[in-house]
C-alpha cells in the first residue's frame, strides 16, 4: 500500500491525535491549499466540539476544503464528532492510524480522476465523490423540520460549484449561521443541491438506493409545511361548531341542541318535555356542524392543506408527493467519472435519413467514390455540436431546457432536406450530410443555424451555444478514413 | 279483597272502638305517635318548606367548579357505557373529568373493554374527559375509590357506581350548593331505572322515592341528612382529604358520612350535608324478591356493625351535635335496627295477649293507617317534588302492597341485625374480597 500525505488542520490547543512524523499540521485549510498539496487524507483536530461556534468553524474548513479540487473527494476525518457535521465527513477517529487502509482505497481510486475535468462540473465531482468511496457508498438526505426543502443532501450542497453558491454558505463570523447550522439552513445551497441530485437521477448517474420517506409539499411552493385544516364544505371556513341534533322520543321533534337548551335543561321546543335522560327522554340520531361563517349544515367537514409558507389551499388528493431517496452510483455514472465527460443524449434528428454513425461514414466512403468517377458530383458536410447543454438545463430548469431544445430541434430539422442524411458521433455532436451541394451554399446554412438561437421564440437567459460549421473531405487522400475526418472535424468545432 | 271483606265485618271492629280512642292509641304507640308519625310530619313540612325554597331559588350564577367522577366499576359490563354516556351528556359548561375505575379488571374484561369502546365518543365532546383505570387484582369498592381520589383533579368529586346512569342535569344541579362554603357534602337521589321489570322492582321504585326522594328532602330541609348515598355522593375534594378519603370495609358510604360529621363536630365548625332531590341518578335494583332481601341483609347488617362496632366511641352528642345525633339515634339506631326488634316483638305480644281474630284485626287497621299515611305522603311528594310525576303516578296502584313490603323489609333487617350481632357477618359482604376484610382492623 502507498504512503499517502496525512494533513491535519488543527483549530485549537485540545488536540485527540498524538502527532507522528508522517503527519503535517496545519492551522487552516487556507493554508494547506496555498501549499498546493498533492492528494492526502486531512485530519481536522484540535476542537472539542462542545460549542455550537466549533461546530461551525469545522464546518467552514470544509467548505473550503470541498470547494477546492484537490480535496473535493479526498478522504476527510475528524477528531471528535461534531454532531450534525459529522455527516459532512468520512468518520471520526482519534487515531488516524485505524482508517489508513480505507483512507487509502479511497485516494486510490481518485487516482483515475483528472483534475482539470472536475473544474467547473458540480455534476461531475458529486459523481466522482461516490466513485471514489466505493460501491457500498450511498447518498443520504437529510432531514431539516424546519426547512422549507425538509430533506436535501448536504455533501451536494458543499460540492456545487462556487459560481452556484454565490458564497452564501457561511462564514464563521456568521452569528446567525450558529442556528442555521444546527438543521443544515442554507437554504439557496440545499435546494441547488436537491435539484443537482435530481438532475444525476434523471439522467441515470445515479440510482435510487432506499425509500427514506415519503413528503407532500404545496403544489405551488412545493414547501412541505402544510397545515391540514377542517373546514367548512360550502364556504371553507374553518370557524364552525358541532352541532348536536336531539330526537325528543315523546313527540319525535328533530332539531339542533341549542333549539332544546332552555335555561340548564333540555326542553323540546315542540311538545315542552323537559328531556331528562339520554336514552329513555331522547337520542341523538346524528351529529352535524354548522358553519358560523355561512351557516351551512353539514355533516363532516371538508379537510384540506394548508401551506403555510404562500397560504395556498390545497386537497390532500392534489398535494404534491415526494418520495424522498438515497442514492448510489449507477454504471453509467461510474463511467462518467472514468472517462471524465458527462455527455447529454439529444435526439436531434430520427427519421429514415439519420443513420447510424458507422453507416454515415460508410456512405461518405462511397460518395468520395462516386466523386472520383464524377468529378461534379460534389457534397459537403455541417457538423453541428450543443456545448453547453448542463450549464443550460442546470441554470435554467427542465422545464424551460426542453422547450429550448423542443424549438431548436423543431427548426433545425426545417432547415434539413430530405435528401439530406444524418447522424450523431457524441452525444452533442451531429453531422448532415449533404449532397450536390457547393460548400458556399452549405456555410448559409450552418450561418443560419448557428444564429437560430437568437430567433427562438422562447426568451431566457442563457443560451445554448450552437457552433455549426462546414466541411469538405478531400478526394485525393484515400489514405485518411472518413472516420478519422470527423473526428478531426469534430475537434475544429 | 275477600280478606278485606272478611276483616271489616268482623265482629271484633266494633269491639276495637268501644274501648275508647285512647286505648286504640295505645295500642298503636310503639309504631306510631313516637315515632312514625312525627317523622312523617316532618319530612311533609320540610318537603313543602324545600318546594317553597326551589320555587325562589332565582337563576343558576355562573359557578362551574370542576368535577370528577369516579365510577367504580366492578362487572357491570356494557352498563358501564351507559353511565359514561350520562356524564357526558351532563348539560354543564364546566369541566367534568370521568375515571372509571374497573376492580378486577382481569377477570371483569368485558367491563374495562366497555368502558374503553368509550373513549373515542368521549373525546368528540369540550371539557369532558375519560380516564379508565384497570385494578387488574380485586381490590374492593374502597380501594377504587380511593385509588380514584389519586387522580382526581376536580375540586368536587363524586362517587359514583358503574350501574348508574344520570339524568342530564345532574352535575349542574349537585354543583350549585357548593358555592356555598359551609356546604361538605350533597347527597344525590337515587331513581329505580327497572321500575317496570318486576313487582318488586316497582314497589323499590314507591319505596325509593319516599324513603331516598321525599324522606331525604324533606330532612335536608332541617339540616339534618344523616347518610350520603354510596351509588351517588357528591364531596368537596377538600374534605375528602381532610378526612383521607374512604377507609377499608363495607358501608363505607355511611361510615364516610359519619367520619365528616365526626370531623366537623370535633373542631365545632359550621358545615352542611345537602341532599338534592333534583339531582338524580337511576339504579338497578334487584328485580326478584329474593334478591332484594339479600340486598337488604347486606346493607341492614353494615348499618348495625357500623352503629354497634366502629363508631361506639365517637357515637356522642358532643361530637356530632345534638341535633344530629338525635338524627342518627331516630332514622338510624331507632328506625332501621331498634324498630325491627319493637315491630317483632310487639306483634308476637299481641297475638299471645289477644285472640287471634282481635289481634288480626288490629294489625289491619294498623295497615290501614299505614297505607292512608303512605298515600297522603305519595300523593303531596308527587306533587311536590317529582319530576316524572306521570311515571309516580303510574305506581300508585301498587301502594296497597308497600305497607306488607316494608313489613317484610323490616323483619329481613331484624335477621340482619341479629345477624351481625352474633356472626360478624358484615365479613361477608359481596363488596370486598376476603383478603381485604380479613386485614380490616375493625
Amino acid at each position: 500500500m502507498k504512503e499517502y500525505k496525512i494533513y491535519r488542520i488543527l483549530l485549537g490547543e485540545e488536540t485527540a491525535h498524538s502527532p507522528d512524523g508522517k503527519i503535517s499540521d496545519f492551522q487552516s485549510a487556507r493554508e494547506l491549499l496555498e501549499k498546493k498539496p498533492e492528494s492526502g487524507i486531512v485530519l481536522i483536530d484540535g476542537l472539542k466540539g462542545k460549542k455550537t461556534s466549533d461546530k461551525l468553524k469545522v464546518f467552514w474548513e470544509l467548505v473550503e476544503l470541498r470547494e477546492s479540487v484537490e480535496f473535493c473527494c479526498a478522504p476527510i476525518y475528524l477528531s471528535r464528532t461534531m454532531q450534525q457535521v459529522d455527516i459532512l465527513v468520512d468518520g471520526i477517529s482519534s487515531n488516524i492510524e485505524e482508517r489508513l487502509p480505507e483512507a487509502a482505497s479511497i485516494l486510490e481510486r481518485g487516482k483515475r480522476i483528472s483534475r482539470e475535468k472536475l473544474l467547473d462540473n458540480h455534476n461531475l465531482r458529486m459523481l466522482s465523490y461516490m466513485y471514489v468511496r466505493g460501491e457500498e457508498y450511498s447518498l443520504s438526505p437529510v432531514c431539516s423540520p424546519f426547512s422549507q426543502w425538509i430533506y436535501s443532501y448536504p455533501e451536494m450542497a458543499l460540492l456545487l460549484d462556487s459560481s452556484t453558491k454565490a458564497s452564501k454558505i457561511l462564514r464563521p463570523e456568521d452569528l446567525s449561521g450558529l442556528e442555521r447550522l444546527r438543521s443544515f439552513r442554507f437554504d439557496t445551497e440545499m435546494i441547488m443541491a436537491l435539484r443537482a441530485v435530481a438532475f444525476l437521477e434523471d439522467h441515470g448517474y445515479i440510482t435510487r438506493n432506499l425509500l427514506v420517506d415519503r413528503v407532500r409539499k404545496c403544489p405551488k411552493c412545493k414547501t412541505g409545511h402544510l397545515n391540514y385544516v377542517d373546514v367548512c364544505p360550502n364556504c371553507g371556513s374553518i370557524d364552525f361548531n358541532k352541532k348536536l341534533m336531539i330526537h325528543c322520543f315523546i313527540c319525535g321533534h328533530v332539531a339542533p341542541d341549542s333549539d332544546f337548551r332552555k335555561n340548564m335543561s333540555f326542553v323540546c321546543p315542540k311538545c315542552n318535555t323537559v328531556l331528562r335522560h339520554l336514552g329513555s327522554d331522547y337520542d341523538h340520531p346524528l351529529e352535524s356542524h354548522e358553519c358560523n361563517n355561512c351557516g351551512s349544515k353539514f355533516i363532516e367537514p371538508d379537510v384540506k392543506a394548508d401551506c403555510l409558507f404562500c397560504r395556498t389551499r390545497t386537497d390532500p388528493s392534489d398535494l404534491t408527493v415526494v418520495n424522498v431517496y438515497s442514492y448510489k452510483l449507477s454504471e453509467k455514472g461510474s463511467a462518467a467519472v472514468r472517462t471524465g465527460s458527462m455527455q447529454m443524449e439529444i435526439q436531434l434528428f430520427d427519421g429514415q435519413n439519420n443513420l447510424k454513425f458507422s453507416y454515415f461514414c460508410n456512405i461518405i466512403e462511397w460518395m468520395r467514390e462516386y466523386r472520383k468517377r464524377y468529378a461534379d458530383e460534389v457534397f459537403t458536410l455541417i457538423g453541428l455540436k450543443f456545448s453547453n447543454l448542463y450549464e443550460v438545463e442546470d441554470l435554467l430548469g427542465e422545464d424551460l431546457y426542453k422547450k429550448i431544445m423542443d424549438e431548436l430541434i423543431f427548426r433545425i430539422r426545417a432547415m434539413v432536406r430530405t435528401t439530406d442524411i444524418t447522424t450523431s458521433s457524441a452525444p452533442d455532436t451531429f453531422w448532415i450530410l449533404l449532397p450536390r451541394t457547393l460548400f458556399d451554399n452549405s456555410t448559409i446554412l450552418a450561418e443560419r443555424i448557428e444564429l437560430l438561437n437568437d430567433k427562438l421564440e422562447i426568451k431566457s437567459d442563457k443560451k445554448i451555444e450552437i457552433t455549426a460549421k462546414c466541411f469538405q473531405i478531400p478526394t485525393e487522400d484515400n489514405e485518411i478514413s472518413a472516420e478519422k475526418y470527423l473526428e478531426l472535424f469534430a475537434e475544429e468545432l | 279483597m275477600e280478606v278485606f271483606e272478611e276483616l271489616l265485618s268482623s265482629e271484633y271492629l266494633p269491639l276495637l272502638f268501644e274501648e275508647g280512642a285512647g286505648t286504640l292509641l295505645l295500642k298503636f304507640m310503639p309504631f306510631v305517635l313516637f315515632f312514625e308519625l312525627p317523622l312523617a310530619i316532618l319530612v311533609i313540612i320540610g318537603v313543602i318548606k324545600y318546594t317553597v325554597d326551589r320555587r325562589y331559588e332565582g337563576e343558576r350564577r355562573p359557578y362551574f367548579p370542576s368535577v370528577s367522577c369516579i365510577i367504580t366499576c366492578y362487572s357491570e359490563g356494557r352498563d358501564v357505557q351507559k353511565t359514561i354516556m350520562s356524564l357526558t351528556e351532563q348539560i354543564y359548561p364546566g369541566k367534568i373529568e370521568m375515571l372509571a375505575m374497573i376492580d378486577g379488571a382481569a377477570k371483569n374484561k368485558f367491563t374495562y373493554d366497555s368502558a374503553h369502546e368509550m373513549s373515542h365518543y368521549v373525546s368528540g365532546f369540550e371539557n369532558r374527559k375519560l380516564l379508565v383505570v384497570p385494578k387488574w387484582q380485586r381490590g374492593g369498592r374502597v380501594s377504587s375509590l380511593n385509588t380514584g381520589l389519586n387522580f382526581a383533579s376536580g375540586e368536587i368529586v363524586m362517587a359514583l357506581d358503574g350501574d348508574t346512569s344520570f339524568d342530564n342535569n345532574m352535575v349542574e344541579r349537585a354543583t350549585r350548593h357548593f358555592e356555598d362554603p359551609t356546604v361538605a357534602a350533597v347527597s344525590g337521589c337515587l331513581r329505580v331505572r327497572n321500575a317496570d321489570e318486576s313487582l318488586t322492582a316497582s314497589l323499590q321504585a314507591i319505596e325509593y322515592f319516599i324513603s331516598i326522594q321525599a324522606s331525604k328532602t324533606g330532612l335536608s330541609s332541617f339540616n339534618m341528612v344523616n347518610n350520603i348515598s354510596g351509588a351517588f355522593g357528591v364531596f368537596r375534594k377538600s374534605v375528602l382529604d381532610l378526612v383521607e378519603g374512604w377507609d377499608a370495609g363495607t358501608a363505607e358510604d355511611l361510615d364516610l358520612t359519619l367520619r365528616i360529621k365526626n370531623y366537623f363536630g370535633r373542631y365545632k365548625k359550621k358545615f352542611r350535608i345537602i341532599f338534592d332531590p333534583e339531582a338524580i341518578g337511576h339504579t338497578d335494583a334487584p328485580a326478584t324478591f329474593k334478591g332484594f332481601l339479600k340486598q337488604r341483609i347486606r346493607w341492614d347488617g353494615d348499618l348495625s356493625y357500623l352503629y354497634f362496632r366502629k363508631h361506639k366511641r365517637s357515637f356522642k352528642p358532643k361530637i356530632l351535635g345534638w341535633p344530629n345525633f338525635l338524627m342518627i339515634i331516630l332514622t338510624g339506631l331507632f328506625s332501621q335496627i331498634v324498630m325491627p326488634f319493637v315491630i317483632f316483638v310487639y306483634t308476637v305480644w299481641l297475638f299471645i295477649r289477644y285472640p287471634i281474630e282481635y289481634a288480626s284485626t288490629l294489625l289491619f287497621l294498623v295497615y290501614l293507617f299505614y297505607f292512608f299515611l303512605l298515600l297522603v305522603m305519595y300523593l303531596i311528594f308527587t306533587a311536590c317534588l317529582s319530576e316524572r310525576p306521570e311515571e309516580d303516578l303510574s305506581r300508585l296502584c301498587f301502594l296497597p302492597l308497600m305497607p306488607l313490603f316494608a313489613f317484610a323489609a323490616r323483619m329481613n333487617s331484624l335477621v340482619a341485625t341479629v345477624w351481625e350481632l352474633t356472626a360478624s357477618g358484615h365479613k361477608d359482604t359481596s363488596m370486598a374480597p376476603w383478603w381485604v376484610t380479613r386485614k380490616n382492623k375493625f
